[in-house]
C-alpha cells in the first residue's frame, strides 16, 4: 500500500509537470508567436515601403505566412522526438523479451507407443496400446534401446539452487519405486514445491543426478518427460472453454466417453452434471464462477485422463469445505492407485497411508520413514503430527 | 505453472509522454533495430511514404509562396487600372488549386500507407513476440511478474503502433518542413530571417525555463 501511495504521488507529480508544461506553455508560447508576427510585420513593412533588397509586399505576405506556421513544427519536433525517446524504451522491453535465451532441450530420449512381444521384448508401435517406452538411441554403439515406462523415479545426491549464491537443496536423495507414494512435509520454504520443479525439470540441478526408469533425466526430450508426469496444482489454471475442453486439455485426442469415466474417476462428475449444461458448461475468465475445491476436482480429472506414471500432487493450501475435501480426498486416492505418486501435504491426515513420508527443513531431508516410524521416533514429525492433532 | 512467489511489487509503465526521460543504454541500435522490425519489409513502401510527405509540404510551402506572386503580380498591379484583366489571375488560381490538391492527395496516400505499413509490421513484432515467449523456461515467468510481461504487450506495443504510425512520419514531416520554410524564409529576406529565429530562440528558453521549474 505504501508502494503505492508512492507511485500515485510519482505518477500525480509528473503529470502536473505534463500539465504545468501544457497549461503554462501554451499561452506563453502563443504570445511570443504574435510578438514574433508584429515585430516581422513593422519591419518588414518598412522593408517593402522602402524597397529595400528587392522586398515587395507580396514578400511580406507570403513572409508573414511563413513565420506564422513556423512555430508549430518547431514546437512539435521535441515534443515528437520525445514520443519517440520513450517508445524507444518500449521497444528496448519488447526486444528484450524476443531476446530472451528460449527454452534449450538437448534431450533425445523419446516416448514412444510400444507393444511387449511374447518373449517381453519391447518393440515399438505405430497406434496407441497403452504401453509407453522410452526409446534410447545409443550414438556410441548406434543402437536403439526400448524401456518401458514405469514410473521409477531416483534423486541421487541432488544439490540445487534458483541462483548461484543461494542452495535451496542440499544432498537430496530420494527412492521412489513404481506405484509408490511419497510424500513431503515440512515448513513453508522448506523446498517442497522445488523438488517437484526439478522433476519436471522446470529447473535443472547443479550437483547430483535424477533417473525416470534408469534414465538419467537430462536426456529425456522435455516435453516426452512432462507428458509422462501428471501434476495438479496448488491453484488450478482453467481456460475459456467448456469443462469437456478443459478436462481434455490433459489429452488432447480422448474421446467424449474417456473425459467422462475422467471425470467420475476424480468424483467431479456430479458436480458437473448440475451445471446447467453439464459437460458443455462454458467456463470463462479462468473458472471464476467455480469453487475452489470444484477448480481442484477438474484438475485431477485432467490429470486422470491423461493417464501418467507418475503424478505430483501439490496440496491446495486454502480452505476448502469438509465435504469438498473429502471428495478431493477419495478423487486424489483413486488416482493414485497404480502410480508413483509425490504428495505435497499441508494436512498430514491426508499422508498416513503414504509409503514413505519425507519431512524437510530448510532444503534438506530430516527425517524419513512410515507414518509409524516417524511417530516413533518422536521428532519433527511427531511434533507436527500432534501439534495438527490439537489444533483440528 | 510454478506457483508465484510474493515479489517485490512492481507496476506497469505509467501514462505514456510524461515523466523523466528514460535511461537507455543505446538507443541508437533500439532505434535502428525498430526501423528495421517496423520497415525493413515495407522498404518500397517506406520510400513512397517519404515521397508523399516530402511533397506535401512542397506543395503546402509552395501554396504560402503563391501569396507574393498574387500581391505582386496579379493585385498591385491592377490597382486603379480601368478595364483590369483576370484571365492570368485565373490561370494563376487554378494552378494554385492543383497544387494544394495534389498536396492532399499525396498526405492522404502516405497517411494511408502508413496504416498498412505499421499494421503488417506490428502483426509480426506481436506474432514473434508471442512465439518466442511460448518457448521461453518456466525459469523466465518465475523470475519476472505477469503483469510486467502483460505490460510489454499492451503498453508497448501499443506504444510503437502510436509511434510507428504516427510520431516517426510526423516527425519527419516537421523538420521538412521547418528546413524548407527555412530556405524559403532565407530566399525572402535574409534579415527577417533572422528577427524570425530570434524570436523562436526566445521561445524554446522560455519553454526550458518552464519545464526546469522555474516559474
Ligand atoms: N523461482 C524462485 N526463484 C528464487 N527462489 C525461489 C523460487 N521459488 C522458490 N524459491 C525459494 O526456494 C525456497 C524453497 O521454496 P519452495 O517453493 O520449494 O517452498 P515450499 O516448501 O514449497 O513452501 P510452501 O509450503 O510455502 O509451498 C524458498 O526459500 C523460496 O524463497
Ligand atoms: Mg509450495
Amino acid at each position: 500500500m505504501e508502494d503505492f501511495d508512492e507511485l500515485n504521488e510519482n505518477l500525480y507529480v509528473s503529470a502536473n509537470n505534463a500539465n504545468k508544461y501544457v497549461n503554462i506553455m501554451g499561452p506563453i508560447n502563443a504570445q511570443l508567436g504574435n510578438v514574433s508576427y508584429v515585430l516581422v510585420a513593422i519591419v518588414g513593412a518598412i522593408f517593402a515601403i522602402g524597397n529595400f533588397w528587392g522586398f515587395t509586399l507580396g514578400s511580406l505576405a507570403s513572409f508573414l505566412t511563413f513565420n506564422r506556421n513556423l512555430n508549430m513544427p518547431i514546437n512539435q519536433i521535441s515534443q515528437q522526438f520525445n514520443t519517440v525517446v520513450m517508445a524507444l524504451a518500449g521497444a528496448d522491453r519488447v526486444f528484450k523479451l524476443m531476446d530472451e535465451e528460449p527454452e534449450t532441450d538437448e534431450g533425445y530420449v523419446m516416448l514412444v507407443n510400444a507393444k511387449k512381444d511374447d518373449e517381453g521384448n519391447i518393440t515399438e508401435s505405430e497406434e496407441r496400446t497403452g504401453l509407453w517406452a522410452w526409446k534410447h538411441y545409443h550414438k556410441a554403439e548406434g543402437t536403439t534401446t526400448y524401456v518401458e515406462l514405469k514410473g521409477d523415479v531416483v534423486f541421487n545426491d541432488v544439490d540445487f539452487g534458483y541462483t548461484d549464491e543461494k542452495i535451496v537443496l542440499h544432498n537430496i536423495d530420494i527412492y521412489a519405486t513404481p506405484g509408490m507414494k511419497i510424500a513431503f512435509v515440512g515448513s513453508t520454504g522448506a523446498g517442497k514445491t522445488t523438488i517437484t520443479n526439478l522433476i519436471n525439470r522446470f529447473y535443472d540441478i547443479q550437483d547430483g543426478k535424477i533417473r525416470y526408469d534408469g534414465i538419467n533425466i537430462n536426456k529425456i526430450k522435455k516435453a516426452d518427460l512432462r507428458r509422462s508426469l501428471g501434476i495438479v496444482l496448488q491453484d488450478t489454471h482453467l481456460f475459456t472453454g467448456t469443462i469437456k475442453e478443459n478436462i481434455r486439455y490433459g489429452r488432447l485426442d480422448a474421446t467424449d466417453e474417456e473425459v467422462v469415466a475422467a471425470a467420475k474417476l476424480a468424483n467431479a462428475h456430479s458436480f458437473i452434471r448440475h451445471l446447467p449444461l453439464g459437460y458443455d458448461t462454458v467456463i470463462t475468465g479462468d473458472g471464476g464462477s467455480l469453487s475452489q475445491g470444484q477448480r481442484q476436482l477438474l484438475a485431477i480429472a485432467r490429470a486422470a485422463i491423461a493417464d501418467p506414471p507418475v503424478l505430483i500432487l501439490d496440496e491446495a493450501t486454502s480452505s476448502i469445505d469438509t465435504r469438498t475435501e473429502k471428495l478431493i480426498q477419495q478423487g486424489m486416492d483413486k488416482l493414485m492407485k497404480g502410480r508413483t505418486t509425490f504428495v505435497i501435504a499441508h494436512r498430514l491426515s491426508t499422508i498416513k497411508n503414504s509409503d514413505c513420508i519425507m519431512v524437510l527443513e530448510q532444503g534438506r531431508i530430516i527425517e524419513r520413514g512410515t507414518h509409524e516410524q516417524l511417530l516413533e521416533q518422536k521428532g519433527r514429525y511427531y511434533h507436527l503430527y500432534t501439534g495438527n492433532q490439537i489444533a483440528s | 505453472m510454478a506457483e508465484q512467489k510474493p515479489r517485490e511489487i512492481k507496476m506497469g509503465r505509467g501514462a505514456r509522454g510524461m515523466g523523466p526521460r528514460p535511461k537507455l543504454e543505446n538507443p541508437g541500435r533500439i532505434f535502428k533495430r525498430l526501423c528495421a522490425a517496423s520497415f525493413g519489409h515495407y522498404k518500397l513502401h517506406m520510400v513512397f511514404v517519404c515521397l508523399g510527405i516530402f511533397l506535401s509540404v512542397l506543395c503546402t510551402v509552395r501554396g504560402t509562396l503563391f501569396m507574393k506572386e498574387l500581391v505582386d503580380v496579379y493585385i498591385l498591379p491592377m490597382i486603379g487600372q480601368k478595364d483590369p484583366d483576370f484571365i492570368p489571375l485565373r490561370n494563376a488560381i487554378i494552378r494554385m488549386v492543383i497544387i494544394l490538391a495534389v498536396g492532399i492527395l499525396s498526405t492522404f496516400t502516405y497517411n494511408k500507407l502508413m496504416i498498412y505499413v505499421s499494421q503488417g509490421s506490428l502483426k509480426s513484432i506481436r506474432t514473434t513476440l508471442f512465439e518466442r515467449m511460448e518457448n521461453l523456461p518456466v525459469k523466465y515467468f518465475d523470475t519476472h511478474s505477469h503483469g510486467d510481461i502483460m505490460s510489454v504487450y499492451t503498453n508497448d506495443v501499443d506504444t510503437l503502433r502510436q509511434v510507428i504510425s504516427q510520431t516517426m512520419p510526423q516527425l519527419l514531416n516537421s523538420v521538412i518542413t521547418v528546413v524548407s520554410i527555412l530556405i524559403s524564409m532565407i530566399a525572402l529576406s535574409l534579415p527577417l530571417t533572422f528577427v524570425t529565429l530570434f524570436m523562436v530562440a526566445v521561445m524554446l528558453f522560455a519553454s526550458k525555463a518552464v519545464v526546469s521549474g522555474r516559474f
